[in-house]
C-alpha cells in the first residue's frame, strides 16, 4: 500500500468516525438528591397562647437548655416548650409537665416567674405552681434575629401563624447537574434541616439554691442579675427591667457585634459574654446600660464561659458551626490591669459546657465524657474523677449533685464524697 | 499499578524467549497515547494492553489513563480485528470498567466526597504501519463513552448542644461523556 493511499485511508477513517459519532459527543449528567425536608404545621398566635400551660409530660426528644429552680428542673425541648421535672428526690427524678412554647430555646427563672422565648417574643409565666403555670405578658418581637429551626429563615413577625411542628419527610428527586444550592422542596415555608438549635447556651457555675434566681447551664442566653433578665442574641445584648417580675420591660438593645454571640453568664456586677471569637465582659454598674470593661480574644470557635473572683473559665471546641479547630479549656486571669490574659491553656477532646463548685470543676467534654477537676491552683488543676460512658453537653454542679445534659440523657451524679461521682438517676432522652 | 504496567510490556519478551515457530498464537502489547475530545474540552488519554493474537484477530487486556473532566483508570478487554490481506486497517472495541482516581474527602466531616466507576468503551478504527515483523506503529480514532458517579454527602453539624440528629443530604451526580479520540500506539508482538 502507498503512501498516498494510506493517508486518504486514513484521512476517511477519522472524518468517517467523527461523523459517526459526533452526535454522541456530549457531555452528560443526571443528579440525584436524597434529602430529608421539614415542613411547619402552624397555629395561630391565639391557639398557641391558649397551650402555653402545664400540659401532660411527654418524653423528651431534643433536649436543649437547662435550668433548676428549687427542687424543679426546667428542660427545654428545642423548639417546643419546657419539660417540667420535679427533682424533689434525685435519685427519682419525674418528669411531671410539659409547658408547649414553640420556638422556645432559652428560659430564666426568677422567683416564680420564668421567662422564655417564643421565636420572637419574650414569654413571662407564672411558675408558682409548676403543674398550673399562667402566662402573665407576652412582649413581641424583642428578638428578631431569632431564627427558625437550624437557621434557615426567620418567622414573619407580623403574621398570625406561628409554627408549632415540624414534620419530617425524606425524598430523593432527580435533577439536573446545573442544580445548585440546596433543595428546598420547591416550597418558601420548607426548611432542610431540622428544628435543631443554633443558638448555644450555655450557664455557668451554679448561683447558690438559696438565690430566688435559678441556675442556668453554662450554655445560657438567658441570664438574670438583680433586677433586670439580660439576654444575648447573635450581635445584642438586650435589656429587661423585672423590677416587677410579672411586667418586664425591654429597656436597652446594645450591639457588641460579631453576629457569634453564643452565651451569657453572670458573676458579681460582671456579664461574661462568649462569643466565637472571644470573650466579652460587661459592667453593669447601670443595670440598664452594660459596658464594656474588657475582652479576651481568641481562635475561633465555640466557647462556653464561667467565671469565679480571679478567672473565667473558656472551652473552645472544634466543629463545622464553631468554625474552629481549638479543643481546650483556656484559664483568664481577670485580675491583670487592662484586658484579661491568658493564664493556662489545658487540651480537651470537644469541650462543651462546663461548671464550678467552689474549687471543684466540672467539665463536659463530649463524647470523652465528664471530667471532674479540683481547681484549687488553676496553673496545676486535677483530674479527680471522670466518666466516660456518656457523651456529655451541659453541666450544672450545685449542693453536692451534678446535673448532666448528655446526647441520651439527664444524668444526676452526687459528687458529696470525693473523689467519688455516684449515678444517682438518669431521665432517658429519645424515643 | 506500575506492577501491571512493568508485566504487560515485558510479557512478550518472555513469550518470545519460550516460543515455538510453529505456534500461531503471539503475544502482543500495545501502548497508545492520545487525545480524547468531548463538549467541553481535550485531555490527554494513554493505553497499554496486552494480548494474543490469532489470525486476524487480537485479544487482550488493558489499563489506561483518562483526565476527561475527572482523572481515571479504565480496566477493558481490548478485541481488534483486521482487514485485508495484511490486515493493516482494523477496527478495535475496549469495553471494560473505569476506575475513578481516588476523590474521597474523607477529612471534612461536613462534606464527603466519594467517586464511583462506571461503563467505559473505546471503539473505532485503526490502521497499522509495519516497522519490521516485530514493531509497528498505528493509528486509531475512535468513540469513547466513560461513566463516574461523584457523591457528595453533606452532614449537618451540631452548631449546640445537645443536637438534633439531621440526616444527611446526598447528592449523585452520573455523568456520562462521549469523547472522539485519536491515539498514536507502538505494538510489539508478531
Amino acid at each position: 500500500m502507498n503512501k498516498k493511499l494510506t493517508v486518504e485511508i486514513l484521512s476517511f477513517m477519522l472524518i468517517a468516525t467523527m461523523l459517526s459519532f459526533s452526535a454522541c459527543v456530549k457531555d452528560r449528567c443526571k443528579q440525584e438528591v436524597t434529602y430529608t425536608y421539614y415542613q411547619p404545621h402552624y397555629k395561630t398566635k391565639s391557639e398557641v397562647r391558649e397551650n402555653i400551660k402545664s400540659n401532660s409530660p411527654r418524653q423528651m426528644e431534643a433536649t436543649g437548655k437547662i435550668y433548676i429552680r428549687g427542687n424543679y428542673i426546667f428542660l427545654n425541648e428545642i423548639d417546643k416548650g419546657i419539660h417540667v421535672i420535679n427533682n424533689s428526690n434525685p435519685s427519682r427524678p419525674e418528669n411531671v409537665a410539659f409547658i408547649d412554647i414553640p420556638g422556645n430555646m432559652d428560659m430564666a427563672v426568677k422567683g416564680n416567674i420564668l421567662y422564655a422565648d417564643l421565636y420572637t417574643d419574650l414569654v413571662t409565666l407564672d411558675i408558682t405552681d409548676p403543674m398550673n403555670v399562667k402566662v402573665k405578658k407576652v412582649i413581641e418581637g424583642v428578638f428578631p434575629h431569632r431564627y427558625w429551626g437550624g437557621g434557615f429563615a426567620g418567622p414573619d413577625v407580623t403574621s398570625e401563624l406561628i409554627v408549632t411542628e415540624w414534620e419530617k419527610r425524606d425524598t430523593t428527586v432527580t435533577a439536573s447537574c446545573d442544580q445548585t444550592g440546596w433543595f428546598w422542596g420547591g416550597r418558601a415555608d420548607v426548611f432542610m434541616s431540622a428544628a435543631s438549635s443554633n443558638n448555644p447556651g450555655t450557664g455557668g457555675s451554679a448561683v447558690p439554691s438559696t438565690s430566688p434566681i435559678g441556675a442556668g447551664g453554662s450554655m445560657a442566653r438567658f441570664t438574670i442579675m438583680n433586677e433586670r433578665l439580660y439576654t444575648v442574641s447573635w450581635s445584642d445584648l438586650d435589656v429587661f427591667n423585672i423590677s416587677n417580675a410579672t411586667d418586664p420591660e425591654h429597656t436597652n438593645t446594645i450591639n457588641i457585634g460579631g453576629w457569634t454571640i453564643e452565651t451569657i453568664y453572670p458573676f458579681k456586677d460582671k456579664l461574661f459574654i462568649g462569643s466565637r471569637a472571644g470573650m466579652y465582659i460587661y459592667n453593669v454598674t447601670n443595670a440598664d446600660v452594660p459596658a464594656p470593661a474588657g475582652q479576651f480574644e481568641h481562635a475561633r470557635s465555640c466557647d462556653p464561659v464561667i467565671a469565679d473572683d480571679n478567672y473565667a473559665y473558656v472551652t473552645l471546641r472544634s466543629g463545622t458551626e464553631c468554625e474552629g479547630f481549638s479543643n481546650q479549656l483556656e484559664i483568664v486571669n481577670l485580675k491583670s490591669n487592662g484586658d484579661p490574659v491568658l493564664e493556662k491553656t489545658y487540651p480537651m477532646k470537644n469541650p462543651h459546657g462546663l461548671s464550678k463548685d467552689g474549687n471543684l470543676l466540672f467539665i463536659c467534654d463530649g463524647a470523652a465524657g465528664l471530667k471532674l477537676y479540683d481547681a484549687t491552683n488553676v496553673l496545676n488543676l486535677q483530674l479527680l474523677n471522670e466518666v466516660n460512658d456518656i457523651e456529655t453537653f451541659d453541666v450544672i454542679a450545685m449542693n453536692n449533685i451534678a446535673l448532666v445534659v448528655t446526647k441520651d440523657g439527664l444524668y444526676q451524679y452526687s459528687y458529696a464524697d470525693l473523689p467519688g461521682l455516684r449515678l444517682l438517676s438518669k431521665i432517658t432522652i429519645g424515643k | 499499578m506500575k506492577k501491571i504496567t512493568v508485566i504487560l510490556i515485558l510479557l512478550p519478551l518472555c513469550i518470545f524467549g519460550q516460543e515455538k515457530k510453529t505456534v500461531t498464537k503471539n503475544f502482543r502489547s500495545i501502548v497508545g497515547a492520545g487525545i480524547a475530545g468531548g463538549q467541553t474540552g481535550i485531555s490527554p488519554v494513554f493505553d497499554l494492553s496486552g494480548g494474543i493474537t490469532y489470525s486476524r484477530y487480537f485479544t487482550g487486556i488493558g489499563i489506561g489513563f483518562d483526565s476527561y473532566q475527572f482523572d481515571a483508570f479504565p480496566i477493558f478487554a481490548d478485541w481488534r480485528v483486521g482487514f485485508g490481506k495484511k490486515q493493516l486497517l482494523f477496527a478495535y472495541a475496549t469495553p471494560g470498567y473505569v476506575i475513578p482516581e481516588g476523590h474521597n474527602n474523607e477529612g471534612e466531616p461536613s462534606r464527603v466526597d466519594r467517586m464511583q466507576g462506571g461503563f467505559f468503551l473505546d471503539a473505532g478504527m485503526g490502521y497499522r504501519i509495519p516497522v519490521n515483523f516485530m514493531h509497528r506503529i498505528s493509528f486509531t480514532a475512535g468513540y469513547r463513552h466513560k461513566s463516574l458517579s461523584h457523591q457528595i454527602t453533606y452532614n449537618t453539624m451540631c452548631g449546640a448542644v445537645p443536637c438534633v440528629e439531621i440526616p444527611p443530604t446526598i447528592y449523585v451526580n452520573h455523568y456520562k461523556y462521549g469523547l472522539i479520540t485519536t491515539k498514536l500506539s507502538w505494538e510489539l508482538g508478531r
